[in-house]
Formats: C-alpha cells, sequence, structure tokens
C-alpha cells in the first residue's frame, strides 16, 4: 500500500471522527427530530425492478421502528446506473437523516475502479445502514443459442443486454469476457431490467449477463423451470442454497489473481441491495437509523409480505458493510487497476496483460 | 377460457358493493390528487399501496386503478378556464379549450373535455378487453428497431403541430431533442449540458419545463391585458354550455373513438410518456377532420375532443404490457406491478388465462373509474367555468402560488424554480412572437427516446433495422406527414419557383431578436457538445446543426419575403380562399397595448416572480406566500382588504397545511434561517 492511499485513508478516518464528534446543532434527540417528518428513500432506477421492490418493502416498514415514527417515502432518481442518485445524496441533499440512497450494489465501487470523475463520494465515509438481502446473480442465456453450459461461451458470441455504461449489467460482462475469455456482446442503453427482460423474450437479446437470483425466483422462475431460459453460472462469494447444481464462476477461474479480481467485482452481489445515509449525518440519527434497520428486518409483517412476494430476506448491518468496504479498498493497487482495464468494451491490454498471460489461454 | 364469460366473471367480481366503493375511494382520491399541484398520480398511487395490503387482489387492483384513471382528470380544468395546463398530459386541450373560454363557451368546452373524457375512457378499455387475448405476439413484435421507428412518427407530427410556421416548429423540435439530451448520456455517460450542476445530472424534469412554457405565458398575458378571460355578461348559460358540450362528442362520436384508441395504442407501448399522447391525438385530428386547418386553434370543440378523449383512454392501454409481460407502461403501473406480486398475481400468461376474469375486472374498473370521475368532474364544470370570469387579480396570486409549488415536484430543488423561470420567460417570447409552442414539448419527450433506441437498434442489427415491415411502414408515415404539409405549402405559393423567387433587400426588425438569439444558442450549445467522445455527440451535432439551419432559413425568409407573402395572402383572402393554416399556438387576444406597454407589463409579472424567488430564498417559501397574495393584489388592484387578507390567510394555510405538514415537502434551506436560529425553529419552510 503506497503513501498517498494509506494518507487518504487516515484523512477519511480523521474526517470520519470529526463528524462523529461534532454536536447537533439543536441537541435534538432522534424521536423528537423524526417526529412528524418524513424520510425518503431515494431508489437509483425507475420504478417496477428489484431495487425498487425491495426499497419499498423496507419502506413499507421501516417508519414503524425509527424514534419518532416518520413517513417513509420512496422516490425514483435514475440515471447513469445509480450513480446520478448516489453524488446527489452524498452532495446535495440535506445530511439530516431524512434523505437516505438505495443505490445499485455496484455504485460503491466505482470509486474503487478509478472512476473518481465521475463517482463524488468516498464508500467508507458514507453511513451504511443496512442491505435487505445478500444475493447472488446469474448469468442466463435463451436455448435457441444452443449453448448449453458455461463453456460453449468461449466458442460461441451471446448477445446480451444491459442497461446505462458503468453498471454491473454491461460491467460484469465485459470483465468475465475479458479476464474469461467468454464472448459476451453486450448491448447497452436499456432504460431498466422490465425492458431488458421483454427484449430477451422477444428474442432480440439472447439474455443477461447479470440477473439478480432473488427477483428471477420470484417473477421469472417459470422460464426456467420451463426450460426456454438455461442459468449458465452463478456469481457471488459462495453458491447460493437454491443454487447447489450451478457452477460458481470463481471456482472456474484458472489463476489465484483472476479469481481475487472475480471476488473483489462480485463483492457487489454480497452487498445485495445496500442502503445508505450520506456522510455528515448527526451519528445519534445514524444509530437509530441502523437499529431500526435490523429491527425491521425480523418484523413480522415484512416477513409474511416478503413470503407472499416470493422475496428473499437475508440482511447485512450497516456496520458489517462498514467493513466490506473498509477490506475491499485495501485490495493490491495493480489488481485494481486490471480488474479496472478488464471492465471496459475495448481493455487497455498492457494494463490487462498481467492477467491474462496467468490466464492460460 | 370463454372470453365473454371471463367477462362477465370481471364485471360481477367488481360489482361486489365493497370493491365498488373501494374503486369510488380511489376515484376521489385520484381527483383530488389531480387538482392539487406537487403530489402527482405516482406518488399518489405509492402512498395509497400500503393500505391495500390487507384487500384481496380485486379489491385492491379497483381502488389503485380508480386512482391511476383518474388522476389527469382534474387537468382540463385549468387548461380550458385558465389557458395554465397543469400537466403536460392536458396542453393540447388548452389550444381549443381556452380560446372557447374566451368566447364564454367554457361550459361547453369543459362539458366536451369531461364527455369525450367518459367515452373516450370506455372506448379504450373496451379496445383492451377485446385485444388482450391476442395482444401478446403483438406486443412482443415491436422491437427497439419498432419504438424507435414510432417514435420519430411521433416526432413527424411537428410538421402538422407547426401549422403555418414549417420552419419555426422545426427549430423548436430541434431546440426540444437537444433540451432531452442534457444530463448524464446512457451510451457513454457524458454530462451534457449540465453546467456542473447536478440538477441537470438526470435531465431537465417535465414538469418545471411544462409549466413554464405552458402555464407562465397565459398568466402573464393575463396580468398585461389587466381583465378578465370573459365578461360574465359575455358567458353563455353554463348547464345549456355543458349539455351542448356532450352533444358535441356524441355528434363527433367517430372522432372520440379514433382518438381514444391512439391514446390506448400508444399507451400500450411502454417507454413513450402520456405527455405526447395528446399531441399526436391532436395533430390525427387536425389532418383527418374537414376543415380543421382553419378552425383549430380557435376555439374548436373537436380540438378538445380529440386531446381529452386519448388522454384518458391511456391508463387502459398502460395495463396492457403490465398484465402480460409484467413491463409497466406507464409511472403509475409501474407501482401497480409491486401490488401484484403482493396479492400473488403473477404478469404473464397466467393473466390471460388463470386469473383472467381478475384481468377484466381491472379492464372493468379503468372504465367505471373513468365514468364516475368524469361524471363528477362534469357536474362540477358549471362552478369551474364560473372562474374565467373572476378579476385577474383573484386568480394571479392563487394559481402562481400553486404553481411554483407544483413546479417543485421536479427535483425538489431550487433548479425547478430556475427552470421554470427560464422556460416562462422563454415561452412567453415565444408565443408573442409566434414561434408554436407545441414542437417544443414533442422533441423534447420523444428526443431522448430516439437516441436510446437508435443506438441499441445500430448496436444490434447494424443497417438491417431499417429493412423491417413495421419500421418502413412508419418510417413512410412519418416521411408522408412531413412532406405533405410542404407540398401544399408549395403550392398554396403558386409553385416551387415562385416560392424561391422574389428577394428584396433584408430589413431589419425588432422581431429578429429572438431568431437571432436562438442561432446563438444552437451555436453555444454546439460548441460544448464538439469536446465530447463521438457517442455522445454524434445525436446532439446533427440536431444541432438542424436546428441552426432551419432557424436561419426562417430568419431569412422573414427579413427578404414577408412582404410579397402577405401581399400573395391577401390577394388570396379577396378571391375567397381560405386557405391559410392555423396558427399553431393560443393566439394572443391583446391588441389594443403597443408593444412597449406589453414588454413592460410582461417585466411585471416576471419581476412578481423573481421577486417571490428572492423572497423564498430569504426567507421560506411559507411566509413568503401571504406577502406575495397581499403585494399582488394591493399593487395591481388594488383589491379591497375585505378580498385580501382571507385570500392571504387560506392561501398560506393551504400550502402550510397540505405542502409542509402533511405532504412534508422538503423546501430548500432559507438565507434568514440559516444565519438567524430563532427564524428556522419558529418559521416553516424556513
Amino acid at each position: 500500500m503506497n503513501n498517498k492511499f494509506q494518507a487518504m485513508v487516515a484523512g477519511s478516518v480523521i474526517a470520519a471522527a470529526i463528524t462523529a464528534t461534532q454536536p447537533t446543532a439543536t441537541a435534538q434527540t432522534p424521536a423528537d427530530f423524526y417526529r412528524g417528518k418524513t424520510v425518503t428513500i431515494y431508489v437509483g432506477l425507475s420504478p417496477g425492478g428489484g431495487y425498487d421492490t425491495n426499497a419499498r418493502l423496507a419502506g413499507r416498514h421501516f417508519g414503524k421502528y425509527i424514534p419518532g415514527n416518520p413517513a417513509i417515502l420512496i422516490r425514483n432518481m435514475p440515471g447513469a446506473g445509480g450513480l446520478v442518485m448516489t453524488n446527489h445524496l452524498a452532495n446535495v441533499a440535506p445530511r439530516d437523516g431524512l434523505h437516505l440512497g438505495a443505490p445499485q450494489r455496484g455504485v460503491p465501487f466505482e470509486p474503487l475502479l478509478g472512476n473518481d470523475s465521475k463517482a463524488k463520494f468516498d464508500p467508507r465515509l458514507l453511513n451504511w445502514i443496512g442491505s435487505i438481502n445478500a444475493d447472488t446473480s446469474v448469468t442466463i442465456v435463451h436455448r435457441r443459442t444452443g449453448i448449453k453450459t458455461w463453456s460453449d461461451l468461449r466458442n460461441r458470441e451471446v448477445i446480451i443486454a444491459g442497461t446505462g455504461v458503468g453498471t454491473e449489467s454491461v460491467v460484469v460482462p465485459y470483465v468475465l469476457r475479458n479476464l474469461m475469455g467468454l464472448k459476451f456482446k453486450v448491448i447497452a442503453g436499456f432504460p431498466g431490467g422490465s425492458e431488458m427482460n421483454l427484449s430477451m423474450v422477444r428474442g432480440e437479446v439472447d439474455g443477461r449477463g447479470t440477473f439478480s437470483w432473488t427477483s428471477l425466483k420470484p417473477h421469472y422462475k417459470d422460464w426456467v423451470e420451463s426450460g426456454d431460459f438455461l442459468v449458465l453460472f452463478q456469481m457471488g462469494l459462495r453458491k447460493h442454497p437454491d443454487l447447489k447444481d450451478v457452477p460458481l464462476i470463481t471456482d472456474l477461474a484458472e489463476t489465484e489473481d483472476i479469481k481475487r479480481m472475480l471476488r473483489v467485482q462480485f463483492t457487489a452481489f454480497e452487498l445485495g441491495r445496500p442502503l445508505f445515509a450520506p456522510e455528515g449525518v448527526p451519528p445519534d440519527r445514524v444509530i437509530a437509523l441502523r437499529q431500526a434497520f435490523d429491527d425491521t428486518m425480523k418484523d413480522k409483517d415484512l416477513l409474511a409480505e416478503a413470503e407472499k412476494g416470493g422475496m428473499e430476506v437475508n440482511p447485512m448491518s450497516g456496520l458489517e458493510m462498514q467493513d466490506i468496504f473498509k477490506d475491499l479498498y485495501a485490495t493490491p493497487k495493480e489488481l485494481i487497476a486490471r480488474l479496472g482495464a478488464a471492465s471496459v468494451e475495448k481493455p487497455d491490454l498492457k494494463v490487462l496483460e498481467g492477467a491474462k498471460t496467468g490466464g492460460g489461454e | 377460457m370463454d372470453i365473454l364469460h371471463a367477462l362477465g366473471d370481471g364485471l360481477s367480481i367488481i360489482m361486489e358493493p365493497h370493491r365498488l366503493l373501494l374503486l369510488w375511494g380511489g376515484v376521489l382520491c385520484g381527483l383530488a390528487l389531480g387538482i392539487l399541484p406537487g403530489i402527482g398520480g405516482v406518488a399518489g398511487t405509492a402512498l395509497l399501496l400500503p393500505f391495500t395490503f390487507s384487500m384481496d387482489a380485486a379489491g385492491a387492483m379497483a381502488l389503485l386503478l380508480g386512482l391511476a384513471a383518474t388522476t389527469t382528470h382534474g387537468d382540463p380544468i385549468s387548461a380550458i378556464v385558465l389557458g395554465a395546463p397543469g400537466h403536460a398530459a392536458s396542453a393540447a386541450t388548452a389550444l381549443d379549450g381556452y380560446p372557447m373560454t374566451k368566447r364564454g363557451e367554457g361550459a361547453r368546452a369543459l362539458g366536451a373535455a369531461y364527455m369525450s373524457a367518459l367515452m373516450g375512457g370506455v372506448f379504450g378499455a373496451i379496445l383492451m378487453a377485446v385485444a388482450l387475448p391476442i395482444v401478446r405476439p403483438l406486443i412482443l413484435y415491436i422491437g427497439s428497431p419498432e419504438l424507435l421507428a414510432l417514435s420519430v412518427f411521433g416526432i413527424s407530427m411537428v410538421a402538422v403541430l407547426s401549422g403555418n410556421t414549417p420552419l419555426r416548429g422545426l427549430t423548436m423540435a430541434c431546440f426540444g431533442v437537444m433540451l432531452a439530451m442534457i444530463g448524464s448520456d446512457p451510451q457513454t455517460g457524458t454530462l451534457r449540458w449540465t453546467f456542473d450542476s447536478l440538477y441537470l445530472w438526470e435531465g431537465l424534469p417535465l414538469v418545471p419545463l411544462t409549466l413554464g412554457i405552458f402555464a407562465l405565458p397565459e398568466l402573464c398575458d393575463l396580468l398585461v391585458s389587466r381583465t378578465q378571460i370573459v365578461q360574465s355578461e359575455k358567458m353563455q348559460n353554463n348547464w345549456k354550455g355543458l349539455w351542448q358540450g356532450s352533444v358535441d362528442c356524441f355528434v363527433h362520436w367517430w372522432l372520440v373513438l379514433r382518438c381514444s384508441w391512439i391514446g390506448s395504442v400508444i399507451g400500450a407501448i411502454p417507454g413513450i410518456s402520456a405527455a405526447v399522447i395528446d399531441w399526436i391525438s391532436y395533430g390525427h385530428a387536425l389532418k383527418t377532420e374537414k376543415n380543421a386547418a382553419q378552425t383549430f386553434g380557435k376555439g374548436d370543440v373537436r380540438g378538445v375532443i380529440a386531446a381529452e378523449s386519448a388522454t384518458c383512454s391511456r391508463e387502459g392501454g398502460a395495463l396492457v404490457p403490465t398484465i402480460v409481460f409484467g413491463v409497466p407502461g406507464s409511472a403509475g403501473m409501474a407501482i401497480l406491478l409491486g401490488a401484484f406480486m403482493i396479492h400473488g398475481l403473477v404478469p404473464g400468461p397466467d393473466m390471460l388465462t388463470k386469473n383472467l376474469a381478475i384481468t377484466y375486472s381491472m379492464v372493468w374498473s379503468i372504465a367505471i373509474a373513468n365514468i364516475v370521475g368524469s361524471g363528477l368532474c362534469y357536474l362540477f364544470s358549471s362552478q369551474f367555468a364560473k372562474l374565467a370570469s373572476l378579476r385577474y387579480t383573484l386568480i394571479l396570486p392563487v394559481v402562481l402560488s400553486l404553481v411554483y409549488i407544483g413546479a417543485f415536484e421536479g427535483h425538489r430543488s431550487w433548479g425547478d424554480m430556475f427552470s421554470l423561470l427560464f422556460f416562462g420567460v422563454f415561452a412567453w417570447a415565444m408565443k408573442h412572437f409566434k414561434w408554436p409552442r407545441p414542437p417544443l414539448v414533442l422533441g423534447f419527450i420523444l428526443g431522448s427516446i430516439i437516441e436510446r433506441y437508435m443506438f441499441i437498434s445500430i448496436q444490434r442489427y447494424g443497417g438491417d433495422w431499417m429493412l423491417r415491415p413495421l419500421v418502413l411502414v412508419l418510417f413512410l408515415m412519418a416521411a408522408l406527414t412531413i412532406i405533405r404539409p410542404f407540398l401544399q405549402d408549395v403550392k398554396a405559393h403558386g409553385g416551387f419557383g415562385r416560392m424561391l423567387s422574389d428577394f428584396h433587400a433584408p430589413k431589419i426588425s425588432m422581431v429578429q431578436i429572438f431568431p437571432v438569439f436562438m442561432l446563438c444558442l444552437f451555436a453555444y450549445m454546439l460548441i460544448e457538445a464538439s469536446s465530447w467522445n463521438f457517442a455522445a455527440k454524434i445525436i446532439p451535432m446533427i440536431v444541432g446543426f438542424g436546428g441552426i439551419i432551419f432557424c436561419a432559413i426562417s430568419l431569412f425568409d422573414d427579413m427578404c419575403k414577408s412582404e410579397v407573402h402577405a401581399a400573395r395572402a391577401e390577394e388570396r383572402a379577396a378571391a375567397g380562399i381560405a386557405d391559410e393554416k392555423m396558427h399553431m399556438d393560443i393566439g394572443t387576444n391583446i391588441t389594443d397595448l403597443s408593444n412597449g406597454t406589453i414588454l413592460f407589463r410582461g417585466a411585471i409579472f416576471f419581476g412578481y416572480l423573481i421577486a417571490f424567488l428572492i423572497s423564498m430564498y430569504l426567507i421560506g417559501i411559507v411566509p413568503t406566500v401571504p406577502i406575495f397574495i397581499i403585494a399582488l393584489m394591493r399593487i395591481e388592484g388594488p383589491e379591497p382588504w375585505k378580498f385580501v387578507i382571507p385570500m392571504a390567510i387560506c392561501m398560506t394555510a393551504l400550502v402550510y397545511g397540505l405542502f409542509d405538514q402533511l405532504l412534508t415537502i422538503p423546501w430548500p434551506p432559507s438565507f434568514l434561517g440559516e444565519h438567524w436560529p430563532w427564524w428556522k425553529a419558529h418559521m416553516p419552510s424556513a
């Protein structure tokens, strides 16, 4: 780890400590503050998709457990794969604990992967509140492609749909193409998940590179069961209990370096459906929000609703998330640079090289 | 399954008294949300959603659909009576509705609007009921190239909606497309024309834009003319007018049917916003109805009918892709989709087989909601129509306060206020210089869709997509729509040769400030764009150069040919040929004032608005409202204190109670509140 990086971490720790010790301007308790107010959760995608439904599910019960019982409002602020919303929350929205963000899980990786110009926040400094479930993502293709197993992807090109550049639906397929030699052609620019699904059903694209198992299972399980679509492999830090027979792509990586890079990439899936408050929110409110979130995840009504809607609840606490980001940002810079090079359509081969020669292709 | 059987089952499901009650509840909520600014139907649906968990599926859908189908029902009131549409979905209604009000026929326009909304909603539901079982392959057939072609066809309506000023229309359409490109671009993530402000990252929001473009200019002219919209003695009997409006709808039932089907079909295509449906339908009526070119825009009841019947049949169409594929056809439907899951309904083939009865109960819900909602509005219309006879000093304070709060629905930030003001001034200039406003909105809404699906089509299909049959048909239709008015023009001018002759030396006049300003704006935007990478700049560059060319020709035409053309128009008028096309916008009726007076009073109007903003910045919006109302009413009227005081108190109470307390809108912080804690602690919205 170089000095500059250490200094940066130290600086951010100090900054965090300063904000943590600052008294709130009005010495209100969280209950006084939140009473009669509305907490707005901003979702980084248009309504209807998995992030949106999960945020709405949590939002319906969250208010009960926040001291003062504020109302919860969900607002959709789509754009640039959640970056617009996260930047807005981190820089523009009031830091009063009334504005929370539910970004796409790839968003906190943007600054790490050397994309600082567009991501105007440091994930380690945001106040992570929790995540409703740790997720696993799968790659699915239609059977008309004739592809049977994951290794067929090395010999035959498939066309898959993606949303905006920089989102996981575009980045992950490029990473797999550049590091594992899987021949994905990504058509980017779809507005959201439902449009990609429709495009897949009507045969415009062959599949999706990343499809959350937690949103595939309740809505589209019959696609897989009918045999129309094949689940080729899963991506995450470990296998999902539902998908014991589906290979985990990290197990198939040829070298330790590639495996490590993929794990960095797939940590995002483990984060599931993250929720954060901007930095600088009074710490007593952050504590109250985290506690409220943990309690919400145990709420009987929420669990019953989730069960009814076929959604998974497998929560992660805000503090656990904070640790994950600390570890993640400690990954050797060289690997991060290679991963960054691998995540675009036309990679810089010089940076990518180290990984490729070790890949045994 | 037997469809008629399912249709009957669906009806009996929805006719259960408790579900009917829920449907009524939803309709009442929808109407209330539609009349009040600042909340919107989507947020309303989201707020109601939690209350539906304990209900059965059909009951919950009745409540939510009742709301979703009626949130736009309040819009025609302000569009027709004040010429200031509250939402883009009724902007076209104002074009003929407002002149009718000025003529004293406001009640007739409202009657026609609500009767056509009612009939349109029912016709739309019928189409959906018939089409549902066979619609799956049709929707599957519409791929990205078809969506692109449809949007291109939609934007070709600009040619029709530009009326007698095609070049100005095209210029404005180009400008609208460029406005739509503002923000972060989906292909490359380039930040286009955001001026380093996060407000613009996500693009310009529609609400402040449409309020600025359509509402503010009419309100400004109300202040400029200093009269009421219509003298009460000129107003026709309200009940008689309402009845006449309904009769108009029955006479023109074929138009209602066509336009409502246009509304449902476009509504069924995900991604195309409600805000263009009324214009496409209006354009259709303009092209197909007899003598429409002479009378539309001057208070023709058919214009109102065309716009409203399409708007209100939209929700029926939007239901289709939601049910069949789980792809929401509108923002409200997206939230409905969440409700589906809660109630164990999985969108897809099951909804057309196993759950067909529930599906049809939803179709019935929409139809009944339209009947109830339009019926209620119809009954109250005679009251609304009277608003037009009030003095402008009574109308302006209330409406302007609501416009401000409504604009806040955009991104809830200061940026909304600046957008509102900028487009207000811009559109007021457009209106007085006779540059049509509809093409701007059409370009704004369809521009980004066209760019998105053009990239997807090219990436996916190369050039082959242009040969797909539906794409070819739509492109051909678009080409005809553009070329036909042009050919008519050529004919009217006595051939192409004569059109290009008769130049004289350029003459400079004040009205040319506007096109010169547009040229500078285009040039500036193009210079900014030149540094972006290829995929991000290609479309804005093409459109920008197009805008410059159209604008320059228009300016040239204006400078060098106006006299000859005017002479020729007179010649034709003398010969009794009434082929002059309409000016596609609400005309000004300020004829007795000099340009200097108009400009001066317009400056006063926008001065009030700026003063409002400054005060809002200094002390917060809630204390600003009474100050603004008192100032406006006393200085402009002066209204007697017995009106001023109650008005100020009521509006302040409304803003405080509803928007500050109930909806807890996050107002931007005020200067005084930041620097004087007592103010912040004791004054709402500070």
